[in-house]
Order: C-alpha cells, then structure tokens, then sequence
C-alpha cells in the first residue's frame, strides 16, 4: 500500500555534475521499497502550483528508516527540490512500482548509464545481502557524472562495479556495452538488469536478444500521477499490442516484449 | 448531545438527487481516477460521494501513443485516446470489485458515432452497480467528419435523445468548454432530456518542445486540466445556473484542488464537484475537500451546504 507522507529532509546536498542527493525519513516507505521501487516527490508547497505535478525517483538506498535519492536538476521539478533544507518537510508519495526483477536466477549483470545506476543500486545491495552472485556496470559520460561513486565506495561495493567513462577520465574508457557480451555470457543462467537513458537501454535490449540473455529494463516515464490512475505513463506491450503503465504494469519490464 | 452533533455535522452534506443518495457533494472526475480499485489502496473510496470511471466505450481502445501527456504551468495537457478495455470487460472484470464499495458509480460513456454511443449506453442501463451516466461528448465525431459531438447542437440533441429513450438511469452531459457559447449546446441537452450537466471537460491546448521544435505529445493537442482552468469553469456553470437555476442540477469540474476552489464552483450553481487532475498531485485531495466542506458549513453556520449552491448569483433558492 503506497501512502503520501510528509518527510523530513535528513540531508539534501549537491553531489557533481549535475545530481543531487536527498535523504529522506521515511520508515513506512523504506519498509516497502523493493528493487526499483521509486517515490513521487512534490519539491512546493501545497498551494503552490507550478511546478503541478511530482516527479518520479527511484529508491537508490534504504539506510534503517531512511531513504536515500540521487537526482539529477534539469528543470523546474528538480530545481524546487533543490531549495528544500534540512529539517524541512517534503511531500513523497511510495513505494510506487507493482512489478520487479526476478528472483530466480544464478547470476545478475546490472548495466546502469549516468543516473539510471541509482535505479540498480539497491538491486545491487539485495543481491549482495542474499549472496547472489553479479557483476555491475556503471557507464557516464564524464568523470563528473560519477555521482554514485562516493556511495559505492562507502558501501563496500568497488569492487563489485565496472566504471566506464566515455572520455576516459576515469575508469575505462567506452560505452556500458564495450565488454557486456563477454561478461554476461561468462555465467550460466543469467540475467541482464538495466536502467539508464533510452538509447542505452535499447542498445543493451538488442545485444542481449542477440545472444539470447533475457533482459529487464526499469523504465522511466512521463508520469502525472505514479500510481495508476491518469494512465499517462504507458509502453508498448508488443506481446499484447497494448499500451500498458509504466507506474502500475511496471517499471520493470522484460525488454523482448515492450517497444522500447 | 454529541452523538446528535455528529449527526448533524455528517447531515449538512448528505443529498439526495436524481433519486439516488449521496453521502457527500464530492465525485471524482473521468479519466483522473482510472476505474477507482488503484486508489482503493491509498484509501478507502467508500468515503466519496460519488466515483465516475473513466470513459467507456463498446470495443477496446488502444489509445494514443506516447507522448500522452505534458506539465503546462498551472496545468497539464493529455491526449490519452479513451484507452479503456470496453464495457463489458469492464463489466466483468472490474465492476465486480468496484461494486464492493459504498459509493455511488457513474460511468463515463462515449463513442466514435452514435450506434456506439447508444449501444454502450444500453449495456450500461442493464448493468447492476453503475448508478448513473455521464456522456463524454468532447469526442470527435468520425461520422461528420471529426467534428466532436459536444460541439454542435443538433448532433447533440439528437445523441441525448435517442439515448434518454434507452434509459431510465440518470444521464448526465459532460459539456465541453471548446464552444463560443455554452449555453447553445447546454440547451440542446435540456431540451433532449438530459438530468444533469456537467461542467467543464478539457481545455484544446498545445505545448511544443523548443529543443527539438515540435509539438510535445504524440497528438500534437491535447486537453488542458488542473488549476488553470478553474475560473473558466467556474464562468462557465455561473452562466449555465444564470439561465436554469436550480431546474437543471449542475456538476462542476475543473480546477479544483482546495475548499476554496470547490466553494467557488457550488456558489456559482455546482451542486456537486467533480476532482480530476488534483488527485494525480495531491490524492487525498477529494477528502480533504469532504472535511472541508463540512467546517466550512458548520462555520457559517448553514443548516446544508445546499444553501449555498448558486449563492454568488445572490437568488432565493427554495
Ligand atoms: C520510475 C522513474 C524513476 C526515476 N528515477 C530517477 C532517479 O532516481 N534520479 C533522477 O535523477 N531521475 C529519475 N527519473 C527521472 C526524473 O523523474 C526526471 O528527470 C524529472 O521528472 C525531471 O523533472 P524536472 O522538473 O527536472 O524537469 P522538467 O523539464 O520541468 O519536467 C517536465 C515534465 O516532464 C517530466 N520529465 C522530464 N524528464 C523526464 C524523464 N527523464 N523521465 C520521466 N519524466 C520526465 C517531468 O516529470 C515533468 O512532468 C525517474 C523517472 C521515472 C519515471
Ligand atoms: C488524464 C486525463 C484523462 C481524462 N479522461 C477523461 C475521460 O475519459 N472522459 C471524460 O469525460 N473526461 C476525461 N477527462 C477530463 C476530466 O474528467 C475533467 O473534466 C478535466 O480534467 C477538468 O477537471 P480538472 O481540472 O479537475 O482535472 C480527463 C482528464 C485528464 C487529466
Ligand atoms: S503516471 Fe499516471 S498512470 Fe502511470
């Protein structure tokens, strides 16, 4: 059951590039977040009304009752969000998401482009907990873009994660898909999980048809309401020739049957 | 004493109308409540007076493509397309589940010509648990050429009262606001027989994307909703209640979020609201504006809230 809570703002701070990190109190939510479930956040107060609607950000970490969000400030959503302080209080509607990773394989390859990372991020945290076996991927563009770096690094997970930077400022140089076939096809039965922006997401959906390696992809949206009411937020199910929520059938989907 | 106040205080937003009972003055609106089950699960919907579905049609629609909708200032456009899975899916599968909740339940109806229009309206009339109708006419009409049903009289009065001789269900007319005069096709729909008119469906608006300089949703125009539109509805049922007083009940939507807002559409001669976008953004909003109502009534000490439909137009009302 998702539930609109006012939180308190334990931490809300530039990090690089152009992503922010908010840490909410938030212990309904952090007892329902699953892998990629996300939060609608409203950044103004009740009466003001523009910007309107929420906006939509995937649970990157539960810390006790603590939520953690990476967000990157484009336009006047994230902006208002960055105005908020400390000690303040902030709408949140969560845990939104009705559909998640599956859990049954053997081994997991995350490929996470810019701030997508922060949508595998606690997948990448359960799978560690459980013992489970995978390899993580974390593709920028820049050195800057790095924005999750200081949270791997903290977590214990360097590691477990494979920077790559398309300038080759840090880590190795070229795109999330450079090496992808050589990783994933290293272990029997395994998965891709992916979040990142559209052209990635599909780039990594046709490698993984191409050999044969099912894939899952956490999408984003336009999304007025997040919890399946305006039906705003929709995908193509090509297996059903439907168009089918993002917020509500998703945001995990199995990319062979989606129009990505 | 106390139980008596309590009473009391739930009794000042108690009405009864089209001969049906309802707890409150407070509906959701078409299309920004889905089918009402997803909300269920934030709260329970037994609280409203009233859900109304988003639209229905005969066969199922796929709906438009992505982009369906955009955040405009104030406001936001949607070009959804009526996606619905058709009424008798809808019949089957989820009415089932709605029907459990005690509120009242009207479906939106629409159609792409009136042999669809009539023939949902005629499955409707025989289904148990849906209360009431509202007529989608903002649709564009494929028959005349695209033109949409709500925006020509005579197509209008024909639609309602071929559709009045099929039920005995209340039937409401969703007017759209994308017409020089509201009162031409508001009278259309009296004249036809319709119980009731709502006011108002979406504004036509566009929004277009300066980067790469084309319109943002799929197709192109879309509807505008949310608080930028609340003085335009608010003029619109103003006009309407100028002209029939309390003779045809009017449901007004458009724009609400608060108390205030919802005040402004029963003082101009709503005598129910209707919350649509507000829900996407603030959902408990339609209970907020219950509770609202009531300390408002109970502050201005009015015996029922009825007392104030139509008081801006500072008539007498019986
Ligand atoms: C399920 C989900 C999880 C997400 N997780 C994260 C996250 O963890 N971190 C993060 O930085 N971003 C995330 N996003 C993207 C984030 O929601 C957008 O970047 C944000 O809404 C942009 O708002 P704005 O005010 O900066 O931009 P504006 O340009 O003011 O936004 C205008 C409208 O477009 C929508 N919009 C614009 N860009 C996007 C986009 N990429 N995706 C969806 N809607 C968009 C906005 O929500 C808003 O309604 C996620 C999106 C979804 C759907
Ligand atoms: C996403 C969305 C979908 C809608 N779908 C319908 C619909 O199916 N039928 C209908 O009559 N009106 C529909 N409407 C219009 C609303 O019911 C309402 O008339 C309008 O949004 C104005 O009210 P508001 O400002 O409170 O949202 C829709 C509105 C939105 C925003
Ligand atoms: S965002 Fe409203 S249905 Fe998904």
């Amino acid at each position: 059951m998702a539930l609109d809570i006012k939180c308190e703002i334990v931490e809300n701070r530039f990090i690089s590039g152009i992503t922010w990190l908010l840490r909410l109190k938030a212990p309904e939510i952090a007892k329902e977040a699953k892998p990629a479930s996300f939060v609608m956040i409203r950044g103004v107060e009740d009466y003001q009304y523009d910007p309107l609607l929420r906006r939509a950000f995937a649970i990157a970490d539960i810390d006790g009752d603590d939520i953690l969000i990476f967000y990157d400030v484009y336009g006047k959503g994230t902006k208002a969000i960055t105005e908020k302080k400390a000690g303040e209080t902030i709408s949140v509607l969560g845990a939104l998401g009705n559909n998640f990773f599956p859990e049954d394989y053997d081994h997991y390859v995350l490929v996470g482009g810019g701030i997508g990372f922060a949508g595998l991020s606690l997948l990448m945290k359960d799978l560690k907990q459980k013992g489970k076996s995978f390899t993580a991927i974390y593709g920028v563009r820049r050195k800057e873009q790095l924005s999750m770096l200081d949270w791997i690094k903290e977590n214990g997970f360097e590691n477990d994660v494979i920077i790559y930077t398309e300038d080759g400022s840090y880590g190795k140089k070229g795109l999330v898909t450079e090496d992808l076939e050589k990783i994933a096809t290293k272990h029997h039965n395994t998965m891709l999980a992916v979040c990142g922006p559209h052209g990635m997401m599909k780039a990594v959906a046709n490698l993984a048809k191409e050999i044969d390696i099912p894939c899952y992809v956490s999408l984003e949206s336009r999304m007025a309401c997040g919890f399946g009411i305006c039906i705003g937020c929709v995908v193509k199910d090509t297996e059903k020739d439907s168009y089918v929520r993002v917020c509500y059938e998703g945001p995990v989907f199995d990319a062979s049957k989606i129009e990505l | 004493m106390k139980t008596e106040m309590e009473n009391n205080e739930k009794k000042v937003l108690e009405y009864e109308l089209f001969g049906l009972k309802f707890k409150n003055p407070v509906w959701t609106a078409s299309g920004c409540f889905s089918y009402g089950l997803e909300v269920a699960r934030l709260y329970d919907i037994s609280q409203l007076g009233c859900v109304v579905i988003k639209g229905l049609s005969l066969k199922p629609r796929k709906g438009n493509p992505p982009e369906r909708i955009v955040e405009t200032p104030a406001g936001m456009l949607n070009s959804i397309g009526l996606q619905n899975p058709g009424v008798e899916k809808f019949a089957e599968e989820i009415l089932p589940e709605l029907k459990k909740y005690d509120t009242k339940i009207f479906a939106n109806v629409f159609g792409e010509d009136e042999e669809e229009y009539l023939a949902v309206a005629e499955f409707l009339d025989k289904t148990d648990g849906v209360h009431g109708l509202e007529l989608n006419v903002s649709c564009p009409n494929v028959k005349k050429g695209g033109i949409a049903f709500g925006s020509d009289p005579e197509t209008l009065y024909n639609l309602v009262s071929k559709m009045r001789k099929l039920t005995k269900k209340p039937l409401l007319v969703k007017l759209s606001p994308n017409v020089t005069n509201i009162l031409d096709t508001a009278d259309a729909c009296v004249e036809a027989g319709a119980d009731g008119l709502v006011l108002i469906n979406t504004l036509l608006g566009m929004a277009i994307d300066v980067e790469k300089e084309e319109p943002i949703l799929a197709t192109k125009t879309g509807g505008l909703s949310g608080p930028a539109i609340l003085p335009v509805a608010v003029r619109m049922i103003y006009q309407v209640y100028e002209k029939y007083g309390s003779e045809v009940p009017i449901i007004g939507v458009g724009g609400i979020t608060t108390t205030q807002d919802a005040l402004q559409h029963i003082l101009a001669g709503a005598v129910a609201v209707q919350i649509g976008t507000a829900n996407f953004y603030d959902p408990y909003a339609p209970l907020k504006i219950i509770e609202g109502l009531k300390s408002h009534v109970l502050k201005k000490e009015y015996e029922h809230y009825l007392r104030l439909v139509g008081k801006a137009h500072k008539l007498k009302i019986k």
